[in-house]
């Protein structure tokens, strides 16, 4: 039987055949995590789930007061990986970490389908 | 009486499962069920019992690598865990269990086997790994038989009967005969996907012996660790320098906190392992500056701490508001009257009445820089979430 948990699985497990992730989940804007390709970043799922909902929170009330509109995406670039945020409906959130061997302009890309597809499951 | 070591459910059937009483996990196709039946198995044999287990889905060495992957060390008890081995001569292996079913696709051999035990044993716990798995092999009928007659046995010779069933698209007699009437105790187990929340539940469907109780639990499956109780979020809000996060710390074991000079910006995260529940708590920024992320954060919570500062009564005002903008009005909540260590704290009676608070709010006293209190706090929230008595 196929639950929705796995589902979201499988869109994960496509996003990371783009190559160069080191790591993604689907999260709750709330914060609480939905799935995730777990790899060894010493970083618990749950607090890096709270966390990443917290960054685009912010971002969202920002973004809010100066020009009414939701961020699609976070981008936070740190010396060599990419941590992209991007929002998947109402509700839902895709994070994946990227590193030096990732093309971000691909994965930027293959997120916007990943999202779509997140949007229409929940 | 033999506890299931299911955290809370022996609570609800008031206290485990009477000698001669038979209870099904009766799990949805894609939940983690098979682990209800060895939780139960540890347990009895922690808890000093005899036990049978009987294996049908995989070879005995895969079961009790599965015990190991849970932290349950079953050779400890080997003497009083007795393995019934009904796959390896299905497959045509040899087995090196004393008690072997030699046909486990003919339910006479299993008969001979279970009844046998049951004779032979004293009071013991014998749990079927997978009753659906005997099913498929046997027939529904023959297979519903025999367990009447088990159930039977059992009950003249003071066993416990637990079985394993995981739903699958049988006939609706037969469905209809393990949910309502072959058992004494169905614990119903599924899963849930309700909007974000990602989870699983059990919940007593019926149960001869304890009064009946309507909550369902959420739950995960942890290794090691086994079946813990599962709360996805707990707030933790209260006006600025009450002692959020240090609460949030001193519960946690582990926690991140996005601060800046000591006072947090967007949130403390915590994760609390406690007396069979895992919980993950959410602190938010006291400051009013902050109140848009507060607002953000604080959905889809099951419960909130209000922490206030026992020596500050002039920030109680704040506090309820504080309550209002996390829309936690509906919510169990418990205030956390913390700093109680310090000259001038405001009795427990005293921050009720400044509060107005209704009776069924409890109030804890807490110091949480010393971890005082913050513990007794959490079980007093579960308490509330959990519907118990």
């Amino acid at each position: 039987m196929e639950t929705i948990a796995n589902m979201l699985e499988k869109i994960l497990n496509d996003l990371q055949t783009v190559g160069g992730i080191e790591l993604s989940a689907i999260v709750s804007k709330q914060g609480l995590l939905m799935v995730s390709k777990e790899t060894a970043t010493g970083l618990n799922s749950e607090a890096f789930a709270a966390l990443t909902a917290t960054l685009y929170m912010s971002a969202e009330s920002t973004t809010l007061r100066l020009s009414d509109q939701k961020p699609k995406s976070i981008i936070v670039e740190t010396a060599d990986k990419h941590l992209i945020t991007y929002a998947a409906g109402p509700d839902a959130l895709i994070v994946v970490l990227v590193g030096n061997a990732g093309y971000i302009g691909l994965i930027l890309n293959e997120l916007k389908k990943a999202a779509e597809k997140v949007k229409n499951l929940i | 009486m033999v506890e299931t070591g299911i955290p809370k459910l022996d609570e609800f059937l008031g206290g485990g499962i009477p000698k001669g009483k038979s209870l099904v996990y009766y799990s949805q196709p894609g939940v983690e069920g098979e682990i209800f039946g060895m939780q139960t198995v540890y347990n009895s044999l922690k808890s000093g019992g005899n036990c049978v287990f009987v294996v049908s889905s995989t070879i005995p060495s895969i079961t009790k690598g599965l015990f190991k992957e849970f932290g349950w060390d079953i050779d400890e008890y080997r003497d009083r865990l007795f393995i019934v081995d009904a796959y390896n001569p299905l497959i045509g292996a040899p087995s090196d269990e004393k008690y072997v079913v030699s046909n486990p696709d003919n339910i006479e051999n299993f008969n001979k086997v279970i009844i046998d035990l049951i004779k032979e044993l004293p009071p013991s716990t014998i749990v079927f790994g997978s009753l659906s798995t005997i099913m498929d092999l046997c027939g529904e009928k023959e297979t519903i038989e025999s367990v009447k007659n088990w159930n039977k046995m059992a009950m003249l010779y003071n066993h416990v009967l637990v079985y394993n069933f995981t739903v699958w698209p049988y006939s609706q007699e037969t469905l209809h005969l393990i949910k309502e009437e072959l058992f004494n105790a169905v614990i119903s187990i599924g899963s849930i996907a309700e909007r974000v929340i990602f989870g699983q539940y059990f919940g007593i469907l019926k149960s001869d012996w304890a009064k009946e109780t309507k909550t369902s639990m959420l739950f995960r499956v942890l290794r090691p660790g086994g079946i813990k109780l599962f709360i996805p979020k707990i707030l933790v809000t209260g006006p600025f320098d009450a002692g959020k996060s240090t609460f949030v710390h001193a519960l946690s074991t582990r926690a991140i906190s996005v601060d800046r000079l000591g006072t947090t910006i967007a949130m403390d995260h915590g994760h609390v392992d406690y007396k069979g529940f895992s919980a993950d708590i959410f602190g938010t920024p006291g400051q009013e500056r902050f109140d848009p992320i507060i607002k953000l954060l604080s959905g889809e919570s099951m419960g909130v701490f209000l922490v206030v500062d026992s020596t500050n009564p002039a920030d109680f005002v704040r506090a309820k508001h504080m309550l209002d903008i996390t829309k936690s009005y509906g919510l169990p909540y418990v205030v956390v009257a913390n700093k109680q260590d310090m000259p001038g704290a405001l009795k427990l009676e005293e921050i009720r009445e400044q509060f107005n608070l209704p009776d069924d709010v409890p109030v804890c006293p807490t110091v949480a820089k010393d971890k005082v209190g913050v513990f007794e706090a959490f079980e007093v929230l579960i308490e509330k979430i959990t519907g118990g008595t």
